[in-house]
């Protein structure tokens, strides 16, 4: 569905991605790994519209989206979250939610005037399915809680929320598991197992915690300083030299 | 939601039903002027409170409302109702354009350059002598039909009538418009323009709609005036309103419908009570000014902002 070819992007002298390419098929859950500053979130943000690709391109769907609008991307349905928690502070978890499900709703200002009761009726529908996200990731005890009196762990639930929320069919994770702990997180990777298929066609997860990768992925690309070190299925990322060197360093000869 | 809704409800029936209890031509002339600041603050608030950007030129489209509501009735004697809907729409094309230009800068640069805008709206007022008598203003702005009749007591009565129409109206727009999903993207991107976008929704659009919409509510705001005052000066685009603006909406509490109106309220009383004052009113009125920011910075009615949307399950209604 998503297919990234030689992407590219140079911030002056530095190349942060260099000639990466990987696709994501329908049904996969497919994992960025790398060690810090290897270009996984760059490559994110290339694909989703935030930088603009120095070279390369993005196809999803058959479509070129290669330099496409942030929004105009997340509109044809490849909708991410964000490394560093970013949901809307002052709005409640529920108020999140349903802004989230925006492209779903009514964009005619007439409409928004007076509104009909077909559009009644569409308004009260988002609501409840909104409520319905925010009870499936575990936050329904917090629907009216203002979004920044959440601990970090309902954060990064929210941020699920909010992506789900606007109805993907690529997702795409930075980091979800970011501050979880170790029970946290294997809950994270149940949500994500039943998420593909049900919710969303494909995911795509950029993500350090190694237990978490290893048990969901169908398949994991490793960058390294900008390239593609090695992709394949977790038994042969796991057993990669090359990727257990690039993680642990060299053993002293 | 349900709060806001019945509280302004509330405040409509109050104001309806005040002339019963206060009469006076003083009284009403209040009335009036708190009329037009409702919808002046209202349409203001709108950037200031959803778009989250702060547009200090936001007097040009009252200016401009006020000019057309002016030239449009003086020149070529159009009736109120022409001449209010002509301002409305004229501003709103103002505001396409200026807010085109504007809204793809951000925070202070912004402000500047809505400021610029205003400015050299104000000088285009102070030396198109041809068409708006330069300083000299536009005087003799002819009376509507329905304020011609009865003494002047029950001219403003109907002025202040009028007043609430039209401040109902641009409320009730503006409510339909803050909760409805336009109004939910609008707000993402005051709270976060990353997140909004990576939902799908696009900062530019959302701002631009609500400024087009914030600026024709202006124009009206512009035209009741002119009738009002029935003169029209350069100073429509001047920095006073523009302060008395700011300071009903931060007053009130900014991204709430409620705010306004009550910033709206008590800065005309306020502003009236003081006269006692003499020359210290305006110190007075600063210190006042001064101790909302410090103790109440979300504004009096800024507790709402946060519970913008609830959810209630609703219970399942008796057949």
């Amino acid at each position: 569905m998503l297919e990234v070819e030689n992407l590219s992007k140079r911030f002056g002298g530095l190349a942060a991605v260099s000639d990466v390419s990987f696709g994501v098929k329908r049904g996969e859950i497919v994992s960025l790994i790398g060690p810090n500053g290897a270009g996984k979130t760059t490559c994110l943000n290339l694909i989703t519209g935030f930088y603009k690709p120095t070279a390369g391109r993005v196809t999803y769907d058959g479509k070129d989206i290669t330099g496409w609008a942030p929004y105009a991307i997340a509109q044809g349905g490849l909708i991410r979250t964000f490394q560093k928690t970013n949901v809307l502070k002052g709005l409640t978890v529920f108020g999140n939610v349903l802004t989230a499900r925006h492209r779903h709703g009514n964009t005619s200002l007439l409409r928004a005037f007076f509104p009909g009761g077909a559009q009644r009726q569409r308004e009260r529908e988002l609501r409840d399915e909104a409520a319905e996200i925010v009870d499936k990731v575990g936050l329904r005890a917090r629907m009216n809680t203002e979004a920044d009196s959440l601990s970090c762990g309902e954060l990064r639930l929210l941020e699920v929320a909010i992506a789900i929320s606007a109805g993907p069919t690529v997702l795409m994770l930075d980091e979800p598991a970011a501050g979880l702990n170790t029970e946290e997180a294997q809950q994270l990777g149940a949500t994500l197992k039943t998420l593909v298929g049900n919710m969303v066609d494909a995911l795509l997860l950029v993500e350090h915690n190694m237990a978490l990768v290893m048990d969901v992925s169908h398949r994991i690309v490793v960058l390294n300083f900008g390239r593609k070190l090695a992709e394949g299925l977790p038994e042969e990322i796991r057993s990669n030299p090359q990727v257990v060197e690039a993680y642990l360093g060299k053993p002293a000869a | 939601m349900v709060f806001e809704r019945n509280f302004l409800l509330a405040a409509f029936a109050v104001a309806v039903l005040v002339p019963l209890v206060v009469q006076g031509e003083y009284a009403m002339h209040i009335g009036v002027l708190i009329m037009f600041s409702v919808m002046l603050a209202t349409s203001f608030n709108l950037i200031v409170g959803y778009v989250g950007e702060l547009p200090l030129g936001h007097t040009a489209f009252l200016g401009i409302g006020a000019y057309v509501a002016a030239l449009l009735s003086s020149t070529f004697g159009l009736a109120f109702h022409w001449t209010l809907i002509c301002a409305a729409v004229i501003a709103a094309i103002f505001g396409l354009f200026i807010g085109a230009i504007t809204l793809r800068l951000r925070g202070p640069f912004f402000v500047i350059v809505t400021l610029c805008f205003a400015e050299v709206l104000r000088l285009i007022a102070n030396n198109w002598i041809d068409l708006t008598n330069g300083p000299m203003g536009i005087s003799g702005i002819p009376k509507p039909d329905w304020a011609m009749s009865g003494d002047v007591l029950q001219q403003k009565v109907s002025f202040y009538y009028v007043g609430i129409g039209l401040a109902a109206i641009t409320l009730y727009l503006s409510y339909r418009f803050v909760y409805s999903n336009i109004g939910r993207a609008a707000i993402a991107v005051r709270e976060n323009r990353f997140v909004a976008q990576s939902v799908g929704i696009w900062p530019f659009y959302f701002g631009l709609v609500t400024f087009v919409l914030a600026a024709a509510i202006s124009g009206v705001a512009g035209g009741y005036y002119a009738y009002y005052v029935s003169f029209v000066g350069p100073e429509v685009f001047g920095f006073s309103f523009m302060i008395s603006m700011l300071i009903m909406v931060l007053a009130g509490g900014k991204g709430t419908l409620v705010g306004p109106v009550v910033g709206a309220v008590l800065v005309v009383l306020l502003e009236e009570f003081l006269r006692d004052f003499k020359d210290l009113r305006f110190s007075i009125f600063g210190l006042v000014v001064v101790a909302v920011v410090l103790f109440l910075p979300q504004g009096l009615m800024g507790f709402i902002t946060k519970r913008h949307e609830a959810y209630k399950v609703r219970q399942a209604r008796d057949a």
